[in-house]
C-alpha cells in the first residue's frame, strides 16, 4: 500500500466510523433493525489487501465502535471474524472471467447480485456473532434471530445505498 | 523447532484472528466483572465529547418536554414540601443528624441512551469530579433508572434498569414482599419480577418499589406497578410482569443518590459475613 491509498482508506474509515457514531447508532427501526453501517468499511476494502493488515483493522474498528457502544469486545469479535472469512468468501464466489480490472469488491465493478452474495452472508454472521454474545446465550433465541435478520436486512440495504450514491464508477472513494 | 516457525508463519492469518478473538472475548469477559475501569467505553472523554455534541443537536427538538416535565415535579415538590411544612420539626428532633442528610441528589442529563440491545446502557455528563462514584444508584422524576457503572472526571455510564444481567431489590408495597427485579431483554416498557412466593395474594395494579436492602436505592423509589401475573399449578413463584414507571425512550434528566452512610453499611455487613464464616 502506498501513502495515498492509506490516506484515502484512513479518510473512508473515518467516514464510516462518524457515520455509525454520529447517526446510525440511533437509526433503529421497528426496536428491532438495528444499522451497523461501518462494516461497509471492512467490505469496501481494496482485493488485495494482506489477511493480517485486513485483520487487525477489522480489530481497531470494532474497538472503535465497541468504545460507543459501551459492549468493549463484542463488535471487535464479530468484525474480526467477518474480517478473517472475507477473502475465503471473495476466492469461493469468484464471478465468471474473474477479478480482472477489479480493485475493489464493490457494486459498480461487479454486479448487484454478485454483490448481494458477498454481503448477505457476512453481514449475517457479523449480527448473528454480535447479537447473540450480547443475548449472553441462547435463552431467547427466536427473538434474537429475529432481530439477526432484520438488522442483517436493514445493513445491507443501507450498504447497498452507500454504494449507489458514493462509489459510482470513476468516482474518487 | 524451525518446523514449529514455519507451521507458524505459514498459518499466520489463522494464529492472528484466534489472537484476536481471544482478546475480544477477554475484553468482553473483563467489561463484564469490573465496575471501575472507565477508559474504554463512553464515558472517556473522547466519546463523552462526541455524544455531548449529538447531544446537544437533539436535545433542541425536546426542549418543551423536557420543561413541561420538570414544571410538573417542581410543583409536586413544592406540594410536599406544603404538606410536611407543619410538623417538620419533630422530625428533625428525633432523626439522628448523621441519618438526616443520608441521601444526596445531583441532577445529571442523560447524553446516551439506548433500550433495544439486550444490554442498555445510558451515559451521563456528569462524572468523579460532580463526586459520582460506580455503584451510585440513578432515579428520575418517574421512578428507578439505572446504576453507575463506571465513572471517568466528567461522565459516566450507567446499567439501565432494561440490562439483562441487572437484578433490582425490590418490595411489593402493599404486602411488604420482597423480591427481585430484573428485565427478560424483550420489551423497554416492563420488567419481570422474580422469587414472588405462591402464598402472597399479588394483584394486577400493585406497586413495587425498591426495598433499601442494598446501599444503592433509599427505601420506596418506585419502579411500576403490576400488570400481567400467572402461576403455574406446579411453580413455587409467580410470572409477574410489571410496566415500568419510567418511560427509557425519553429519559432526558435524572438524579444521581450518594448515600453517605455506604461505608458504614459495608463495613458492618462485611463484618457480619466474617462472623458467620
Amino acid at each position: 500500500m502506498n501513502s495515498t491509498v492509506i490516506i484515502k482508506q484512513s479518510f473512508i474509515w473515518l467516514l464510516y466510523v462518524a457515520a455509525q457514531v454520529l447517526l446510525a447508532r440511533n437509526f433503529i427501526l421497528f426496536d428491532k433493525a438495528f444499522c451497523f453501517i461501518y462494516i461497509g468499511f471492512i467490505l469496501s476494502l481494496p482485493l488485495g489487501i494482506g489477511r493480517i493488515q485486513l485483520l487487525l483493522l477489522a480489530f481497531v474498528t470494532g474497538f472503535f465502535v465497541d468504545i460507543f457502544y459501551d459492549s468493549l469486545g463484542m463488535h471487535t469479535a464479530a468484525t474480526v471474524t467477518i474480517a478473517y472469512l472475507r477473502p475465503s468468501w471473495i476466492t469461493l464466489i469468484t464471478p465468471r472471467g474473474g477479478y480482472e480490472n477489479v480493485d475493489k469488491p464493490s457494486l459498480k465493478d461487479l454486479s448487484l447480485s454478485w454483490y448481494l452474495t458477498y454481503g448477505l452472508p457476512l453481514v449475517f454472521i457479523h449480527q448473528l456473532i454480535l447479537l447473540f454474545i450480547e443475548a449472553g446465550g441462547f435463552q431467547f433465541f427466536f427473538f434474537t434471530l429475529w432481530k439477526v435478520l432484520f438488522s442483517t436486512f436493514l445493513t445491507v440495504l443501507m450498504l447497498i445505498i452507500v454504494q449507489y450514491l458514493f462509489y459510482s464508477k470513476g468516482r474518487y472513494l | 523447532m524451525r518446523r514449529l516457525f514455519q507451521f507458524i508463519y505459514q498459518y499466520r492469518a489463522f494464529f492472528i484472528f484466534l489472537l484476536l478473538e481471544v482478546l475480544s472475548g477477554w475484553m468482553i469477559v473483563y467489561n463484564n466483572h469490573y465496575q471501575s475501569a472507565a477508559f474504554f467505553n463512553s464515558a472517556n472523554g473522547f466519546s463523552g465529547g462526541v455524544m455531548t455534541f449529538t447531544y446537544n443537536v437533539d436535545t433542541y427538538f425536546s426542549l418543551d418536554e423536557v420543561n413541561e416535565r420538570l414544571a410538573r415535579e417542581n410543583e409536586m415538590l413544592r406540594n410536599q414540601l406544603a404538606a410536611k411544612g407543619a410538623n417538620t420539626d419533630s422530625l428533625i428532633l428525633f432523626t439522628p443528624a448523621s441519618i438526616a442528610g443520608q441521601y444526596e441528589y445531583t441532577t445529571a442529563e442523560v447524553i446516551n441512551n439506548s433500550v433495544d440491545r439486550f444490554t442498555n446502557y445510558l451515559t451521563i455528563n456528569k462524572g468523579s469530579e460532580d463526586g459520582i462514584v460506580s455503584g451510585m444508584g440513578i432515579v428520575n422524576d418517574q421512578g428507578l433508572v439505572g446504576k453507575v457503572k463506571s465513572v471517568s472526571k466528567n461522565y459516566a455510564t450507567v446499567y439501565s434498569a432494561l440490562h439483562i444481567n441487572f437484578l433490582i431489590s425490590s418490595l411489593i408495597e402493599e404486602t411488604q414482599t420482597f423480591c427481585t427485579a430484573s428485565w427478560d431483554g424483550t420489551d423497554p416498557t416492563s420488567i419481570d419480577l422474580l422469587y414472588v412466593p405462591r402464598h402472597i395474594k399479588v394483584q394486577r395494579g400493585m406497586r413495587i418499589v425498591t426495598s433499601g436492602y442494598n446501599a444503592v436505592f433509599p427505601e420506596g423509589v418506585k419502579i411500576g406497578t403490576i400488570s400481567e401475573v400467572s402461576i403455574d399449578d406446579d411453580a413455587t413463584f409467580y410470572d409477574i410482569k410489571v410496566e415500568l414507571a419510567v418511560d427509557f425512550q425519553s429519559v432526558n434528566y435524572v438524579y444521581s443518590i450518594g448515600n453517605k452512610l455506604v461505608q458504614e453499611k459495608d463495613s458492618l455487613e462485611q463484618e457480619i459475613k466474617v462472623i458467620n464464616e
